[in-house]
């Protein structure tokens, strides 16, 4: 069982479903992977703020550092009685206690006392220092400045003594790659700009290039108008992050001192991969399961298909056979229902076509049996009338037994125009076209009807023209077509009549041989003539009572491939003239001068 | 004639009886057809017998004369014309053999292939024909 439309159908089915599944899968996909990359950004500005709180933790200790130191009153003390020297001893231990890289003392007027961190500069005046200054006007303030090479993050707080400022501490944590580590979460690095100048990060052997990307992006970020665009994906050599701003302080020069988080996006890929692995592994199970339904649920389809396929063209090129099996109940099943009820329809009829054939031809056997019935003691008194003619007769009675012949002929000839109809019309008129020359068949029809005219006295003659080529027919059907014809015209001629058969060749294009039966009746009116060839027309003439003599003569004409056609005149008689191609085409047969001169002058053959 | 087993075996001879004149035999089953071919033979100077039907196994030795033609009708009571014709041709392989019918024409055609048969004749003929035939097949007898 093979099925085109059904193998079609099959890859139809699936390849919508796997455009369909792949056009799902890549949206899922694009979605999933648009919400994984959210999350990561997301994640990276929670890394952001637990470096920005972590920073400003760092800021805080500074300025909880300074503002301790500055809080303890016998630092106000000492500076404000000069010793300065039980300051320092004071101060330096708890430098290396806070952990802080820087811790400076000043006077009242900025010069530097203490370098707990440094023993050199002493003595210098860092009055100019904002700290510093903020501190002499007796506020605490902090802030990330430069520190020689590097920058620091550092804080100021008074010392007061007898609610005067007497001094002011300054304190500050050095921001170096330590800095940036202890800032620094796993999976993430920072960098810090200060002044616009990326001073220090904890990326690993970044290159001057990334550098430059670095600052790129830190101005595009600059520019970008909202939070979620300061976010973005930079690519180091084989690392790739991606990198927030977190801008510090200043107000007015906001993007001068930031913070730059750069996660690890490493950590994304096979996230990414996973992500992907699940999407297209489950759509491609998925999909294999959506193919076996689909086989599972076309294999009926198909065979359904490959039934009608086959019932189809063995109904269009064998025959109605049986039923094909319905293998579904859907509309295929239906269809396949409404095929089977068709064929079963059609075989009826078939078979009802067949009894109606076989009906007309049981007629034609039995009518043929009836006729040969008829024939077999039509013989014994044909042959009996006549043996009775050879006695000595009185004429009249001759006369009655001519009389009593010729009508059997006639009889005979209605049952054989009946024979042949019905043979006809039941398909069983067997034609057997023979090479026939024309005059013999015109002068074997003389020959029979001679004794027939001469007793109506009728002139009977024939001019059949010299050289005619033979006509291709079925020498029965001309003779019964003839015979017809000459019974009509003998009924149609009054006593002292003449009936002409002629026979010629016809000058056209195709070599046809013509015959023609004219006689000197009473000719027929164009009303008349109309239906002349019909079945059961009304019959003129007493000879052809029931109207079948004309209908078989075109019947035997036409199935012969020749013409048939009629001229009359009322009063003055009709012709009946008969067409049949010449044997061979005519070629031997061209009429030659001396054809046409015999042909002219014609053989008279009278009875 | 008693080898004759079924049917009728008549014999007319003429009254002026030619020794020398051909001998004809009928077989028809139909008896006005018989009684007008023996009477239309007779006159023409035929001697002629008649059988109306053909049946079983004649003894060869029972032959009352030596047939110079078998008018045969197709169409029998017991058996076809052609099979009647064939053993007539055993028996006597100078007669001559005319069919004659009123079956379809395509016997005409069988009947015609077929080398037992001499002439066929469809039913119904007339005098003049049957005559005609029986002489042509008679002529080279009588040369």
């Amino acid at each position: 069982m093979k099925s085109k439309v059904g193998g079609k159908l099959l890859g139809v089915t699936l390849s919508s479903l796997l455009v369909a599944l792949v056009g799902l899968l890549l949206v899922i996909q694009y979605l999933a992977a648009d919400q994984i990359l959210e999350w990561h950004r997301q994640r990276v500005e929670l890394v952001a703020r637990l470096v920005l709180a972590e920073y400003q933790g760092k800021i805080g200790r500074v300025q909880q550092a300074a503002s301790l130191l500055a809080d303890n009153p016998s630092y106000g003390e000492l500076l404000a009685s000069g010793n300065v020297e039980a300051l320092r001893s004071l101060a330096t231990p708890l430098m290396k206690a806070t952990g802080l890289h820087i811790l400076t003392i000043t006077d009242f007027q900025g010069v530097i006392q203490v370098r707990a961190h440094d023993p050199g500069a002493l003595g210098a005046d860092i009055s100019s220092n904002p700290l510093v200054r903020a501190g002499l006007n007796g506020k605490e303030a902090s802030r990330m400045t430069s520190w020689k090479d590097t920058i620091a993050l550092s804080a100021s707080a008074p010392i007061r003594y007898q609610e005067r400022v007497v001094g002011v501490v300054l304190t500050g944590l050095l921001i170096d790659r330590g800095f940036v580590e202890s800032l620094s979460r796993p999976g993430a690095e920072v960098a810090i700009f200060f002044g616009n100048r990326l001073v220090v990060n904890s990326f690993k052997d970044l290159p001057e290039t990334a550098l430059n990307k670095i600052r790129r992006s830190k101005d595009v970020a600059a520019a970008a108008r909202n939070h979620h665009e300061r976010v973005q994906s930079l690519e180091f050599g084989d690392e790739a992050y991606t990198i927030t701003f977190l801008p510090l302080e200043e107000e007015e020069k906001p993007w001068e001192n930031l913070i730059v988080v750069g996660v690890n996006r490493r950590e994304l890929d096979p996230t990414l991969l996973a992500l992907k692995l699940i999407i297209f592994g489950v759509g491609g199970a998925a999909a294999l399961i959506g193919v076996l339904l689909n086989f599972w649920l076309s294999t009926g389809l198909r065979r359904q298909i490959a039934y009608l396929a086959e019932g189809t063209r063995q109904a269009a090129t064998e025959e109605l056979a049986g039923d094909i099996p319905v293998t579904s109940n859907d509309e295929l099943g239906e269809l396949a229902e409404s095929f089977n009820a068709m064929t079963r329809a059609l075989r009826e009829k078939t078979r009802l076509l067949q009894e109606e054939r076989d009906r007309v031809a049981a007629n034609a056997d039995f009518l043929s049996m009836i006729v040969h019935d008829i024939k077999a003691p039509l013989t014994g008194v044909r042959l009996t009338i006549e043996a009775l003619e050879d006695e000595t007769l009185p004429p009249e009675i001759h006369h009655k037994l001519q009389g009593i012949i010729q009508r059997s002929e006639g009889l005979l000839l209605h049952l054989h125009n009946v024979l042949d109809l019905s043979r006809f019309e039941s398909g069983r008129l067997v034609l057997k076209p023979e090479e026939v020359p024309p005059g013999f068949i015109i002068q074997r029809l003389l020959h029979h009807f001679g004794p027939l005219a001469q007793h109506q006295g009728v002139e009977l003659t024939a001019q059949p023209a010299t050289d005619l080529p033979p006509i291709r027919v079925d020498e029965p059907s001309l003779d019964r077509v003839l015979a017809n014809l000459l019974v009509n015209a003998l009924a149609a001629t009054p006593r002292g009549g003449a009936i002409k058969v002629q026979a010629l060749l016809l000058p056209s294009n195709h070599r046809e041989v013509e015959i023609v039966v004219s006689d000197t009746g009473c000719g027929l009116s164009p009303e008349e003539r109309e239906h002349l060839f019909e079945k059961y027309r009304l019959a003129r003439h007493k000879a052809d009572g029931s109207g079948l003599g004309l209908y078989i003569c075109k019947t035997l004409v036409e199935a012969n491939q020749g013409r048939i056609w009629m001229e009359s005149a009322v009063g003055q008689g009709t012709s009946f003239h008969l067409a049949f191609p010449a044997a061979n085409g005519g070629d031997a047969a061209a009429p030659s001068p001396e054809g046409e001169a015999s042909q002219s002058r014609g053989r008279e053959l009278r009875s | 004639m008693a080898a004759w087993p079924a049917g009728l075996y008549q014999v007319w001879q003429m009254e002026t009886a030619n020794p020398m004149s051909a001998w004809i035999l009928v077989i028809d089953d139909d008896p006005w057809t018989r009684e007008a071919l023996v009477s239309i033979l007779r006159r023409a100077g035929y001697q002629v017998a008649t059988v109306d039907d053909f049946e079983g196994e004649p003894d060869p030795g029972g032959y009352p004369h030596r047939f110079q033609v078998a008018v045969v009708d197709y169409h029998l009571p017991s058996r076809t014309g052609l099979e009647v014709a064939r053993q007539l041709r055993e028996l006597q392989p100078d007669c001559r053999i005319v069919l004659i019918s009123s079956e379809l024409p395509q016997l005409a055609d069988m009947a015609g292939q077929d080398p037992v048969v001499d002439r066929f004749l469809a039913k119904p003929f007339s005098k003049d024909a049957i005559l005609e035939v029986i002489a042509q097949l008679c002529l080279p007898e009588m040369k």
